[in-house]
């Protein structure tokens, strides 16, 4: 008999022993996701950081509610948020970095906008000016952040290891657009039709 | 002098013991046993896998009224047809074209490609037509309304008004009605583990609304 109750109670044990095993491994980070955490280079709008592939700067960020590209104008049921920005590569040539906005709340903003034009690649010694721009809710300019990465394929599928369709392995440059309730309402209000600049080439001195 | 015994002698145990009890109490059958058991419950409980066990109910709304179409949140605004939409170039001699309107919001926390979840999956019911006069779908048959743009992704929380576009000819009756079937999707690992995508595409509401002739009311 009481062999029977040592033998029951090394069952439970080892199933105890195994639950928390699984609850312990559930909890440890696993490699693919350590391996696959960005490294994250701040700065503000004016500042240049550098990050693996070269160097970029947001030089300015306004407010449209229309934008007339090459051939289209889209008009959005929310607003456009234009960001002039330069990108120079520093070794090879590279194309222009891809870029997302994440907002206070953590969500992303980004992907293929109704009408696109590609700032296409930079070349070593020299520096490439593009204007872009995002759709998004007036409410995610508070607090935004807006990420440029070494380019990849952001289209509308995204292949996101885990929830956060954008994270990668690789430099993210984290722009902080220090936009409070204040100067986002200012950037609304002030909205109205704007032009696409097309990218221009400078050679860098 | 007796000769030493090599090992300790244990009683004999009853023959009944040694061939039936003894084998259910090893540690290795108990274990397994155990190991059974459990999978048992698991089974008996759906498995491990999440599966759908229910049927998800479709839901069915009119003009003015909304659904939750994962990750969609959409409004039914209303459906009308017309001889020629000039924004966009629909002007053929002999066609009629019906516009089938809809606010939709992206209810993610990411962009949503909405011409990839939307397009050859929504259905569309025009009433009792024959089959030669029903509506079928123009070569871009989503457009944003605000701008006549095809839609590409939808950001989070932003509402966007949206047509899906038909042609009909113009000898056929018009459509008095029409019953729009709108997919919804889930957003999940895929099966073998290697990325998130869309999976489990299903209609899951129909909106029903009168088709009216554009600027009748």
């Amino acid at each position: 008999m009481k062999s029977k109750l040592r033998l029951l109670l090394m069952l439970a044990l080892l199933l105890a022993v195994l639950a928390a095993g699984s609850w312990v491994a559930g909890h440890i980070p696993s490699p693919t996701a350590v391996a696959d955490r960005p490294f994250y280079r701040r700065g503000v709008v004016g500042e240049t950081v550098e990050f693996r592939i070269g160097k970029v700067t947001v030089n300015n960020i306004s407010v449209a509610k229309t934008l007339k590209t090459n051939s289209e104008v889209v008009i959005s049921d929310g607003v456009l948020l234009l960001i002039d920005f330069q990108f120079a590569p520093s070794e090879y040539r590279q194309p222009i970095p891809s870029w997302y906005l994440e907002d206070a709340g953590g969500r992303l903003y980004g992907g293929i906008m109704p009408a696109t034009r590609s700032c296409g690649s930079g070349q070593p010694g020299t520096i490439v000016h593009c204007q872009t721009y995002l759709e998004l809710p007036p409410s995610a300019l508070v607090g935004a952040h807006l990420a440029m990465q070494p380019s990849r394929q952001v289209g509308h599928k995204f292949t996101a290891r885990q929830q956060n369709a954008f994270s990668g392995p690789d430099d993210i440059v984290l722009i902080d657009l220090q936009l409070s309730k204040g100067r986002a309402d200012e950037l609304v209000a002030a909205a109205g039709d704007a032009q696409l600049s097309p990218p221009t080439v400078e050679v860098a001195s | 002098m007796e000769p030493r015994q090599p090992y300790p002698v244990t009683p004999p145990q009853s023959g009944r013991r040694r061939g039936g009890l003894a084998f259910f109490t090893s540690p290795l059958v108990l274990t397994l046993l155990w190991l059974l058991a459990g999978i048992g419950v698991v089974a008996a409980g759906g498995g491990w896998a999440p599966t759908p066990s229910k049927q998800l109910p479709v839901v069915e709304f009119g003009p003015g009224q909304s659904a939750l179409v994962d990750p969609f949140e959409i409004t039914a605004v209303k459906a009308v047809w017309s001889d020629s939409i000039e924004p966009l170039r629909l002007n053929a001699e002999g066609m009629r074209y019906i516009l089938v309107a809809f606010d939709v919001r992206n209810t993610m926390n990411f962009p949503v490609g909405i011409n990839f979840l939307m397009k050859d999956k929504t259905t569309a019911e025009f009433g009792a037509l024959a089959t030669s006069d029903a509506p079928t779908p123009v070569a871009s048959p989503l457009v944003r309304v605000s701008d006549n743009l095809p839609p590409n992704d939808l950001q989070p929380g932003l509402t966007a008004r949206l047509a899906f576009v038909f042609e009909q000819p113009a000898s056929a009756p018009p459509p008095e009605v029409v019953k729009f079937g709108l997919p919804a999707h889930t957003w999940r690992l895929h099966a073998a583990g290697h990325e998130w995508n869309w999976f489990d595409t299903r209609i899951a509401a129909y909106a029903t609304m009168p088709v009216t002739k554009a600027g009748s009311q």
